[in-house]
């Protein structure tokens, strides 16, 4: 008997790890010093997961787009069974959309990669294989067929994979293939331009190699294009984020109405995004950015479909934690597509497995998100209090103990600013501290170096003077001497 | 050994008498030159220890010691070597021993430029870098100062052989490390090959 219960608690312990809550992934971040990835308590952990069986769907077929429309309704493009599921806002099945009406005949959609909806209601969905956008009220009907689009000045043909809408009500349409940037339409369809397309870099050894090239052989060699935009997604202030894959800088970018880069990449060395490596990346890891998307506070998570990982960045473009991997555990994921953050909770659609991981922030999260959103706010003040509490779970969190330098540096407490600083191993901001220090020690004690100052000068020149005049008395009397012999 | 360890001071001001004086003159300058060695060694940890953070080691965690210190005395020691074994070839005029001697006195700036720098580090900020990595420089300039003009006396050299002279030394240097790397690489795959013949040996059927 007793040997019995020793073993079902053995086996409870050993499957411990297994059960939901507990990530089977090392929560990291990158120390700013050494760029070393430094391990740190996890943020986020896998809650749920939720299949299109439970769904009362069946299976999930390939599906490549998850999100959350602004009418707060969940969006599944369910790619390879070419239908929309449509969820509320708590991933209860709402209806599925696997057809519409159009000019009184029924049509159906071909592999549809991406859908959105307005917070009317009004559904844009990438009817990839067809070519074309179907825009459909929230009843199901429609309301713009935007197909045969005419992209003018570009060889491409229109493939919609993502789409999405902005505050001012433009279409922006990720095209497969389109190397010029997002497509944007008009409401009824009409092509207007390219937008934001990435800048090319040429590789420099490329450019000399090519120097000794014939004009043919030249042109036989591949082209230097700019890569092209992998998903888009539009935060809460109506500002566009892409994401590109192949590259290895700037896969994450923000865009404004003129289509360049708003985005402050300030603690991300050269810009690079996802895993940083000091060595040459090895083509099968370079990061391949899938998805974007961004919280009430603006931080953006990007998820990096060749490693599976959720990079959690603040707008300010520092790195905070990350989450996710590659895998079979709960947490882990085949091909992840899409990311989308409701209340705090991160749902990844796994295209490979069919299936929608539901992730929760820990304490340790939440806190770290709401000291670092006070931080970024400038209220260093209020920052004080979350930034100990991380500090107390977790005294190796650099970033924490360079915040809380940084807000006593602002409360003008120099000397524990300094000391926060050097714990934060952050050289510019110890120094910055250290000059307050000391410019208030020399005001303070201004009165006593200057008697100092002026004594060691009166006492030199009398010093000096003595001694001469002693020199002189010994040259004299030695002069003397000599003389009298 | 004391009294020649302090007329180090009047070296950095003269190197040509100086060095003449302590090659020739001086006794227990071995002695008095080790002891600066030390000193400077001393200086060196310590520095580690007492410079401000923000010019200092960022990683004090992992400094070691032992390496810092023969960080100084291996590449002194490998000079001396090399020098001496090239300059015995090409008539030069001092013995190992007094090559070592002018070495060591020849870093007596860089003895002098840590506790500056140390103090310095207190009361300058990064902005006033500039002003500190001056401090640095000089040291290392005067170092090669006194190194030639040091090198060129024991000898008995003309300046331009001395400056040759090095680079043969440097040479020298790189080629014996090359050599002991090649040795070390040899005798390794040596030792590896006869205890895998010790090896099947004792387990043969």
């Amino acid at each position: 008997m007793k040997k019995r219960i020793f073993a079902i608690l053995l086996t409870m312990i050993i499957s411990l790890p297994l059960v939901l809550g507990a990530a089977p992934y090392n929560t990291y971040n990158f120390d700013p010093v050494d760029n070393e990835a430094t391990p740190m308590l996890d943020c986020m952990v896998p809650v749920q997961l939720i299949t299109g069986v439970q769904l009362g769907v069946g299976d999930l077929n390939k599906p490549n787009d998850f999100r959350f429309g602004l009418d707060g309704q969940a969006y599944i493009a369910d790619t390879n069974n070419d239908r929309i599921i449509v969820l509320d806002s708590g991933l209860n099945l709402v209806k599925v959309i696997d057809s519409f009406e159009s000019g009184g005949v029924k049509e159906t959609f071909n592999a549809p990669e991406g859908a959105f909806a307005e917070e009317d209601g009004t559904i844009f969905i990438a009817d990839t294989q067809n070519r074309r956008v179907v825009v459909l009220d929230k009843d199901g009907s429609l309301i713009t067929l935007m197909a045969d689009v005419e992209l003018t000045g570009s060889m491409l043909t229109f493939r919609p994979q993502k789409v999405v809408t902005d505050v001012a009500g433009h279409v922006y349409v990720v095209g497969a293939g389109s190397t010029e940037g997002l497509i944007q339409l008009t409401r009824d369809g009409d092509f207007v331009r390219f937008f934001g397309s990435n800048r090319v870099r040429p590789n420099p050894i490329e450019v000399i190699y090519r120097m000794f090239l014939t004009r043919a052989q030249r042109q036989a060699r591949e082209q230097f294009v700019p890569t092209e935009f992998s998903n888009a997604h539009v935060d809460e202030d109506g500002f566009l984020y892409v994401t590109t894959r192949n590259t290895r800088t700037l896969q994450v970018r923000r865009l404004n109405a003129l289509g360049s880069d708003v985005l402050r990449h300030d603690g991300i060395g050269e810009e690079v995004y996802g895993d940083i490596t000091s060595t040459s990346v090895r083509a099968g890891t370079l990061a391949q950015f899938q998805a974007v998307t961004t919280d009430e506070d603006g931080n953006v998570y990007a998820l990096d479909n060749s490693t599976g990982r959720i990079f959690v960045y603040d707008n300010t473009g520092q790195m905070l934690f990350m989450f996710g991997g590659r895998g079979n555990q709960v947490g882990l994921f085949n091909d992840a597509q899409a990311i989308d953050i409701k209340d705090g909770r991160a749902y990844v659609l796994d295209a490979g497995r069919g299936n929608i991981t539901v992730f929760e922030l820990t304490q340790y999260g939440e806190l770290i998100l709401l000291a670092n959103h006070l931080y970024t706010l400038g209220e260093y003040e209020d920052s004080i209090g979350p930034w100990q509490e991380v500090i107390r779970m977790d005294a190796g969190n650099t970033l924490a103990w360079r915040a809380l330098g940084q807000a006593y540096y602002g409360r003008k407490d120099y000397a524990a600013a300094m000391e926060y600083f050097e714990l934060g191993m952050d050289r510019r901001g110890y120094s910055l501290a250290f000059g307050q220090v000391r410019d208030e020690w020399i005001k303070h004690y201004f009165s006593v170096i200057v008697i100092v100052i002026v004594l060691l000068g009166v006492a030199l020149s009398v010093g000096v003077r003595l001694a001469s005049s002693a020199i002189e008395k010994r040259k004299n009397r030695e002069g003397g001497e000599v003389k009298a012999c | 050994m004391l009294k020649t360890a302090a007329f180090s001071f009047y070296v950095l001001f003269h190197p040509i008498d100086g060095f003449w004086e302590l090659k020739n003159h001086k006794e227990k300058s071995f002695g008095a030159a080790n002891l600066i060695l030390a000193v400077l060694c001393l200086f060196n940890v310590l520095s580690i220890q007492f410079t401000s953070f923000h010019y200092g080691v960022l990683d004090r965690d992992n400094v070691n010691i032992l390496i810092n210190i023969s960080s100084f005395v291996l590449p002194l020691l490998a000079w001396s070597v090399l020098n001496w074994a090239l300059s015995t070839l090409l008539d030069g005029k001092a013995s190992m021993k007094q090559i070592w001697v002018q070495s060591v006195y020849s870093l007596m700036p860089l003895l002098l430029s840590i506790p500056v720098l140390v103090i310095a580090s207190h009361i300058m900020t990064l902005q006033d870098s500039a002003f500190y990595y001056l401090i640095t420089s000089i040291a290392v300039l005067w170092c090669t100062f006194l190194f030639l003009f040091g090198n060129m006396t024991i000898h008995d050299y003309t300046m331009t052989k001395t400056v040759v002279m090095t680079l043969f030394t440097f040479a020298g240097i790189a080629a014996s490390i090359f050599i002991g790397i090649i040795l070390f690489s040899t005798f390794q795959q040596l030792i590896s090959f006869i205890t895998t013949v010790i090896t099947e040996i004792r387990f043969m059927p």
